[in-house]
């Protein structure tokens, strides 16, 4: 069989949404990480910044610019100011009061709030690191207000964080590659392991099965449905190859008979008469051929369950008294007796025509094996068990316990009686009659003589009357 | 009678003109499904074979075509396909009989004579006379030269349908369908003691008998052997 090249298709896939999805998360898990620590952060410190700005604003400079000038003078010189920088002033050039003599460069008037390095803008350094963060406001009055805040050690802090962030990112990256390719692989190799055994199987080595661990997971169900698959596969294959077997030898055999009576005709001048002879005797072969022939395919047909659309609720007890009716006489004819005791008005679901058949079977089996003495036909209801009990029994030698199983099989036909007309097809229909109706065969010793009993459950609308 | 066959199997086709021509039977043979469906339209025959797999057009499409355009010329269908479910989709179809192959002749024109006769509508009769043989359906009862026989129910159907056939073969497998609805043939003659039976009874101590045995084909009824 043609298979098609191996690719990783599933397994790539597998651990690329793996990878795909875990680095989504981590990106979104550092985003907010970075966003909360710095934007949010930066957004509170602005706020205390305006909110110092506007109090100054409306506190000291309503009364005049010099008791802003001193507040602010005040606020510079108080001992928790270290950190804080504020400036005020009339322009850029004349600074009134503030942190620094004069007003940074870099730091724009007018309004605005901004970060700016020191060393940048050659400010004096009055007790502040590198960075400052300013909020600048022009006052009505025309005076520049700016109020800042040392950001120094919260930026080396986002720095740090934003550093953390990344790493993680790019551990976890790594895990999740690393991970996804084993996860995917574990999971893959168990669908390796199943593909394998299908290709020894395909090959037609049947024994390699795929290995199932206790408890079980959903890939190990799976494996066992796949055996069980396997050995069902397995059995049928075993049972064509003694069907072939069989039909071979048991159509064979005829037609090899019929070619050397031809052969034995033509090598030697014949009357008239043996001519005749000739061709009654390989019609009668001929006939016997097909009804083998029949016989294996109408059983084919049923066990591939085509018969299943004729299923009606039907009188059981009618068709049974039909077919004792039927063979009675001959039983008379045959110095045995046909007794039947049967049930009025029983129903099951079932085949008519089938079931009339399997029956027919039965009692010509019977009246054929038995030998002498009775054949018993009994119909029964067992209502506590709902069940249906259809059997035949004879008085004849009966069938070894130890055969019960076989004679059902197709072609089997005991060693003493392989002598005996019939195709041996008898029992092995009965048995795919009663498969098609989920009935029960049962072969019983009954001393002397064998039973034959088919248990059809009771059909429903039996049970309503 | 005269007899269409659609069948496309020259040997079959060759054989069953052949036979039925020597039967005194008038036949015409096709090979394919749309000329037989044509020929059947244009032409009346008494009964019709048609096989059931066919090239150009089924055997079933060509039944149910005739049937539909009213036509109910009897038809045999002769087929390979030998199930219950096949039998009864013929049927369906519009078929009136259903033969499986590989078939005797003897089956088939002995069908075939049933067949033709079913259309003269005898199904109207209840009451059957064979010389002094009488047979009263409503009744149930049977005389043979006014005397009163006494008939098992199986019995009286079998003579029956024998009487509603009378001069006509009647085989083995036409009587397990008519009067066991058995469609499937079982190993031992089963029949064969039927009749014997019932010959016990109508024929046994007569002047001369009407139950016949035709050698490889079944029964008849009549009155001369």
């Amino acid at each position: 069989m043609k298979t098609t090249e191996g690719t990783h298709r599933i397994r790539n896939r597998l651990w690329g949404a793996s990878v795909a999805l875990g680095l989504a998360a981590a990106v979104a898990a550092a985003g907010v990480m970075v966003w909360l620590s710095t934007y949010q952060a930066e957004s509170h410190l602005d706020e205390e910044l305006y909110a110092e700005v506007v109090e100054l604003m409306q506190g000291p400079m309503r009364e005049g610019p010099e008791a802003l000038a001193t507040e602010i003078r005040r606020r510079v010189l108080a001992t928790d100011s270290v950190g804080h920088v504020y400036l005020f002033a009339e322009s850029q050039q004349t600074i009134i009061e503030g942190t620094w003599g004069a007003w940074p460069e870099a730091l724009r008037q007018g309004g605005g709030i901004q970060t700016f390095g020191l060393e940048d803008v050659g400010a004096p350094n009055a007790g502040l690191s590198r960075h400052v963060r300013v909020a600048v406001r022009t006052l009505p009055s025309g005076h520049h207000l700016a109020v800042g805040q040392d950001v120094t050690e919260h930026l080396r802090l986002r720095r740090s964080l934003q550093w953390a962030a990344g790493g993680a990112l790019a551990l976890s990256l790594g895990i999740l590659i690393a991970g996804g390719i084993a996860v995917s692989r574990r999971l893959l190799d168990r669908v390796v392991q199943m593909r394998e055994v299908v290709s020894f199987a395909l090959r037609g080595q049947g024994e390699a099965r795929v290995p199932v661990k206790r408890p079980p997971d959903e890939f190990d169900q799976l494996a066992e449905q796949f055996n069980h698959l396997l050995d069902e596969n397995r059995a049928l294959l075993q049972r064509m190859r003694e069907v072939t077997n069989e039909v071979a030898h048991d159509l064979r055999t005829p037609l090899a008979r019929m070619r050397a009576r031809i052969e034995g005709h033509q090598s030697a001048p014949s009357s008239e008469q043996e001519r005749d002879e000739l061709l009654h005797a390989l019609r009668e072969e001929l006939d016997g051929i097909l009804d083998t022939f029949n016989a294996l395919l109408h059983i084919a047909q049923i066990e591939t369950g085509r018969a299943q659309e004729e299923m009606v609720v039907l009188d059981l007890s009618a068709l049974v008294e039909n077919a004792c009716e039927l063979y009675e006489p001959v039983a008379e004819e045959a110095d045995l007796e046909l007794r039947s005791q049967i049930a009025p008005q029983v129903s099951v679901l079932g085949n008519r025509h089938l079931l009339a058949q399997a029956l027919t079977n039965l009692i010509e089996n019977a009246l054929k094996y038995a030998g002498r003495g009775v054949v018993n036909v009994r119909l029964g209801v067992d209502a506590e068990r709902r069940e249906v009990r259809l059997s035949v029994a004879d008085q004849g030698p009966g069938i070894p316990e130890a055969d019960h199983e076989r004679v059902l099989q197709r072609f089997a036909r005991l060693e003493s009686a392989r002598n005996s007309p019939g195709a041996g097809l008898g029992l092995s229909f009965v048995a795919a009659v009663a498969k098609l109706h989920q009935a029960s065969l049962e072969l019983e010793d009954v001393n002397p003589g064998l039973r034959v009993g088919l248990v059809l459950a009771i059909s429903a609308s039996e049970e309503s009357t | 009678m005269k007899v269409l066959i659609i069948e496309d199997d020259p040997v079959t086709s060759g054989y069953l003109v052949k036979a039925l021509g020597e039967s005194g039977h008038t036949v015409d043979a096709l090979a394919d499904g749309a000329r037989g469906l044509d020929r059947a339209r244009n032409e009346e025959y008494d009964v019709l074979i048609v096989d059931r797999m066919l090239p150009g057009l089924d055997g079933l499409s060509v039944i149910e075509q005739l049937r539909g355009e009213g036509r109910t010329t009897p038809v045999l269908i002769v087929s390979a396909l030998g199930e219950v479910d096949d039998r009864v989709r013929g049927l369906r179809a519009g078929g009136d009989d259903y033969l499986v192959k590989p078939f005797a002749f003897a089956e088939l024109l002995a069908r075939l004579e049933a067949l033709s006769r079913r259309l003269q509508g005898g199904a109207a009769t209840t009451q059957f006379k064979l010389r002094d043989l009488e047979l009263d359906q409503l009744a149930r009862t049977v005389h043979r030269a006014g005397q009163k026989i006494e008939l098992k129910p199986r019995e009286f159907q079998i003579l029956e349908y024998l009487m509603r056939h009378q001069g006509h073969v009647v085989t083995r497998t036409m009587l397990l369908e008519a009067v066991w609805d058995y469609h499937f043939d079982p190993e031992t003659n089963v029949i064969d003691v039927h009749i014997s039976r019932l010959r016990q009874k109508i024929d046994k101590g007569f002047e001369v008998p009407l139950l016949h045995t035709v050698r490889g084909a079944g029964y008849v009824l009549r009155e001369n052997d």
